[in-house]
């Protein structure tokens, strides 16, 4: 009975420490996406416009001026 | 403002749109088509746009206001075309990377609307907590929490998948690749 106790102990420790290391992966996980995430966005802004979009907006100023 | 003055900074907003538009929707010509409809939606309102505020943020304001009105609704509920979302993914040497990207898309579909475009707009477009709670028409304290549990589902989204792509097929992360490139150059071959 009384050698649970100490066995209870290491239980906890190990418990403790294994969080403290879920935690880190959890981190540099979550940084990894966060990088990820800002380049899938970045990827399609710094794409050239297609030409569609500046020709619109032309018409679009063209059109108000006629 | 100037007419010339606005359509020169709207225009200088264009790729921002389209990379708002594209993390929105997940395919890259409902993206452009929704991109241009807000473009000109806010020409259109120009008159209305006060000068010395936010014209990044009022215009995504425009385009997510586009995004989920009346019109849109029966196209956006439908299944996203997994071949249609890998073929709007740029080029990339590293296979592995391209992968991980290609997962990390398809996680951001998955989530729910309102987690999703906190996370795209504060985590990849990069605006501030303040602007993303004035675009989205809420508190922001209600973007930092979407924020907060889109970053923890995607994370067991992404764990979910690899686990599935690592038990589930033989074929390797490169082989993959090489077919998502396959098909996507089918796609858009002559």
């Amino acid at each position: 009975m009384t050698e649970s106790k100490p066995m209870k102990n290491n239980m906890h420790e190990a418990e403790t420490e294994d969080s403290a290391e879920d935690m880190r992966d959890r981190r540099s996980r979550q940084k990894r996406i966060g990088n990820q995430l800002r380049r899938l966005y970045d990827n399609v802004a710094t794409e050239p416009v297609p030409d569609d979009f500046l020709k619109l907006l032309e018409e679009a100023d063209k059109k108000k001026q006629s | 403002m100037q007419d010339d003055d606005f359509k020169r900074e709207l225009a200088e907003l264009i790729p921002h749109l389209r990379a708002f538009a594209r993390n929105l929707c997940g395919d890259a010509s409902s993206a452009d088509d929704l991109a241009q409809e807000a473009m000109l939606k806010a020409w259109n309102a120009r008159e209305s746009y006060q000068e010395g505020t936010n014209l990044k943020a009022w215009t995504f304001t425009i385009l997510r206001n586009a995004f989920y009105s009346e019109k849109r609704r029966s196209w956006r509920r439908q299944p996203l075309d997994p071949e249609v979302a890998e073929a709007t993914l740029v080029s990339n040497n590293d296979p592995d990377d391209q992968m991980e990207l290609l997962s990390l898309r398809n996680a951001i579909l998955r989530l729910p609307e309102d987690q999703r475009e906190a996370l795209v707009l504060v985590g990849a477009g990069g605006l501030s907590y303040d602007e993303a709670a004035d675009i989205c028409g809420c508190a922001v304290g209600t973007i930092k929490s979407r924020v907060s549990r889109a970053r923890q589902a995607l994370a067991v989204i992404l764990a979910t998948n690899e686990v599935g792509f690592n038990s589930d097929s033989d074929i390797s992360a490169e082989e993959a690749f090489d077919d998502i490139m396959a098909q996507a150059s089918a796609l858009t071959g002559p």
